[in-house]
């Protein structure tokens, strides 16, 4: 077994993919990401190309050097909280030396080779916030739980603003949906009113000054691009991406002080966020690739976009 | 002709970006390529000295020719484990 994965290891899965009747010796490896100050995890980019056959090819030099049973190696990549297991190598030889060495060699050639890097970058000190209110009604089922390369789009966001925020939650008419991201859930103060409307319920219910608001929907979001509006919308009441002839509002940072704004648009049942953000004076335009803004209104938008070679690392 | 440059890990914080497509008029080597993307001369040696050069997802020297329709990934000093 060789693999690299976006999901959480099931370790004993891999050790019994070593399992052989005619070795007398099975050695694992497990990694795990340890508790350090200031971080609530590593973030793995990797190099989608070449690590898989990097692997391989590792894997292929460890048999040459000693005769071996069977070799497996996984590697998660993404986001990785603390305490969780990061990479698992499991050998299995008649006697237990050869296995002993080829764990050790293959641990070290990985580290050593293989286009993975661990990123521990700051934490900004601003609230994420996942707006995941919306009824999809263009959608049909919700978009959240969509799927791109087999992992809800949820997911993909969550796993993109964990590390980059000190506080991340999820604005929500459906909790119970969500329980299973470990997330505070905000039930909309404001039901159906929109991003508006969930953006003031992050308000309402957070303490941090500056909020940095994302839809669910956006599977080619990315750490640079959230850095790079973060970075320049220092100091603005908000910061939207702007591309060609668009603007996207759910991918932007709003300052505490427009919650009057806010409050004012809802009363007056004025729920479009483009026409708030029209009313505010200190606004900064950061210019971004439009493709990474990119969301999703159908099932058929993501099997098109898994169709087509979007490449980028995590 | 296009070659496709892909960066990673402090190579992409330090560009801003993950991937780019450049025009190029004849063939060059990979390290004279890498060098023409810094401003700074001396900060893209010190990167140069800690950076393995990788053509269409295999290492090679930083002698190698790149030609048109090319992938070059630069490769920081990896931490994968």
């Amino acid at each position: 077994m060789i693999q690299i994965t976006e999901g959480s290891i099931d370790v004993s899965d891999v050790l019994a993919s070593v399992a052989d009747q005619k070795a007398g010796a099975s050695v694992h490896f497990i990694g795990t990401v340890r508790e350090e100050p200031g971080i609530k995890g590593l973030r793995y980019e990797y190099y989608k190309g070449m690590t898989e056959k990097l692997l391989c090819e590792i894997v292929e030099e460890a048999k040459k050097r000693s005769p071996l049973r069977k070799v497996s190696v996984v590697h998660r990549v993404g986001w990785v909280p603390i305490g969780e297991v990061s990479v698992v190598v499991a050998v299995s030889s008649a006697h237990r030396h050869e296995a002993f060495e080829a764990c050790r060699f293959l641990i070290e050639e990985i580290k050593q080779k293989v286009p993975i890097w661990k990123r521990n970058l700051p934490v900004v000190p601003i609230t994420g916030v996942i707006l995941a209110g919306g009824r999809s009604s263009r959608f049909g089922s919700n978009k959240a739980f969509a799927t791109y390369e087999g992992i809800p789009l949820i997911d993909r966001v969550v796993n993109v603003m964990s590390p980059l925020f000190q506080k991340l939650v999820i604005v929500t008419n459906n909790p119970a949906e969500y329980e299973r991201l470990h997330l505070p859930l905000l039930r909309d103060l404001e039901p159906y009113k929109g991003p508006l409307g969930g953006i003031y319920t992050a308000f309402r219910q957070t303490s941090n000054d500056t909020l940095f608001v994302v839809g669910c929907d956006m599977p080619l979001l990315s750490e640079e691009v959230i850095r790079k509006i973060i970075e320049q919308g220092k100091g603005a009441d908000a910061a939207v991406p702007v591309w060609e002839n668009n603007r996207e509002y759910l991918m932007a940072l709003y300052s505490r002080r427009l919650l009057p704004l806010f409050g004012r648009f809802l009363r007056e049942g004025r729920l479009s966020l483009r026409g708030l953000c029209g009313e505010v004076n200190n606004i900064v335009w950061v210019p971004i690739d439009g493709k990474l803004a990119w969301n999703v209104n159908t099932e058929g938008d993501l099997r098109e976009l898994e169709a087509t070679d979007v490449i980028g690392p995590l | 002709m296009k070659v496709r440059l892909l960066f990673f890990s402090i190579l992409r914080d330090y560009f801003h970006e993950s991937e780019k497509e450049i025009e190029m008029d004849e063939p060059v080597q990979a390290r004279t390529l890498f060098l023409s993307l810094f401003k700074d001369s001396r900060l893209a040696c010190q990167f140069l000295r800690s950076t393995r050069f990788a053509l269409n997802n295999e290492y090679v020297a930083p002698e190698t020719v790149i030609r048109g329709g090319d992938e070059l990934a630069f490769i920081p000093p990896t931490s994968g484990g």
